[in-house]
């Protein structure tokens, strides 16, 4: 893969998870009074932010042990105060 | 110790601020279960401490609901005292049975409540609601559900009948709502003989019996003569501790911590025009977004 492809793909990403986000924010809201709707959207939140993640640092060559654990711990956390709230 | 590492990155090897380092995140996270299982363990051990502290009022949701059907052009349905009755029969046998659902566990339907009271009808619906904060919310959640809202605006009921009764499900305290609908067979002139027809929606159910004497001033499921429904009523008993909001807030407050250090983070860096190989800071924003909207507008109360 060339540099201007990967880089293309690591802008694009960026580029997506602006939209993607707006969109499961305004979601969460429309959706407000069915828990368990605002708790698949959660996890969609939680599968999109991963694998943006992972993309994101592969293209930057920057993946490392360090940087999954940051992102899993953040999930972790994320689903941790979501059961504890939404359920 | 440097107090300025830990919320600003290192000023020589630029890491993360502590309170965002990964073991932080780690604590975060062991605090929240430690809580998770605390507030299980005091809801087993001391049933009467945690609680949800509920502004809802019969005459409140009866309002509501007609300003709902008023709102559509329909008349408003009239407060039966017949339905009031079977509405808190409703709510007592669910307490007393334990269960969360319109039909009891032995056998007993919703219309046998209704017919009990001695309202003969034609046509009746009933909608439940429980932990809800206020009378608003009980009825926005109706409207949100088209089966429960086909109820509250269905055209051919007459009467209405409500409770708001308090008590403990599944050891935990909780408010019920009973909202019922009738149309009385007196309103049909040329029926010969009533006609019991089957209910247009499904109604909803919750409760529990309460096992213990409830203080002074508040109303339980145990007794057998007709009480007063429960308005605007805490629950006096101890230390009024509700742990949906006390997990929420917390929740949110870790949030809004995680969410502040990490734009700090970014600017502090860029301010310093150092790149630091880790985590990208936009990712995290946008799913701490996501993450506080969901909280924000979740809410503990259920229909069914």
């Amino acid at each position: 893969m060339t540099k201007s492809t990967s880089k293309k793909i690591k802008m694009n990403i960026f580029y997506l998870l602006l939209p993607l986000s707006i969109i499961l924010i305004v979601a969460s809201f429309i959706f407000r009074q069915h828990a368990n709707i605002q708790l698949e959207l959660a996890i969609l939140a939680i599968f999109i932010y991963i694998s943006f993640a992972l993309i994101h640092h592969f293209f930057d060559k920057s993946l490392s042990l360090e940087i999954i654990i940051d992102y899993i711990l953040i999930s972790i956390l994320a689903t941790v105060i979501l059961l504890g709230v939404v359920i | 110790m440097n107090w300025k590492h830990l919320f600003l990155p290192h000023s020589q090897t630029h890491k993360k601020a502590h309170l965002i380092s990964a073991p932080a995140l780690a604590v975060y996270i062991a605090i929240f279960i430690v809580l998770q299982m605390g507030l299980h363990l005091v809801s087993t051990v001391k049933p009467g401490i945690l609680g949800i502290a509920s502004n809802i009022s019969q005459q409140e949701l009866i309002k509501l609901t007609n300003a709902k059907r008023e709102a559509l052009g329909l008349p408003p349905v009239i407060e039966d005292p017949r339905l009031d009755a079977a509405a808190l029969a409703k709510a007592q046998n669910m307490f007393a049975e334990n269960y969360w659902a319109h039909y009891s566990p032995s056998g007993k339907d919703p219309w046998g409540f209704i017919l009990g009271a001695g309202y003969r009808f034609t046509n009746a619906g009933e909608n439940l609601a429980r932990n809800f904060y206020n009378s608003n919310e009980v009825v926005d959640a109706w409207m949100a559900s088209p089966t429960h809202r086909d109820n509250i605006i269905n055209s051919k009921y007459r009467n209405i009948g409500m409770a708001v009764l308090e008590g403990t499900l599944n050891g935990q305290p909780t408010v019920l709502v009973v909202q019922e609908f009738g149309t009385p067979v007196e309103a049909i002139a040329q029926i010969p003989k009533p006609q019991v027809n089957q209910p247009t929606s499904e109604p909803i159910l919750l409760a529990e019996a309460p096992k213990e004497s409830t203080p002074a001033g508040v109303f339980s499921a145990s007794q057998n003569q007709p009480t007063p429904l429960v308005v605007n009523k805490k629950i006096a008993s101890g230390v009024l501790v509700d742990p949906y909001l006390l997990t929420k807030n917390i929740g949110l407050g870790l949030l809004f911590l995680v969410g502040i250090l990490i734009i700090t983070d970014f600017f502090v860096l860029r301010k310093r025009a150092v790149a630091r190989v880790s985590s990208s800071h936009f990712p995290h924003l946008a799913f701490l977004a996501v993450l506080t909207s969901t909280l924000i507008n979740s809410n503990i109360g259920s229909i069914l």
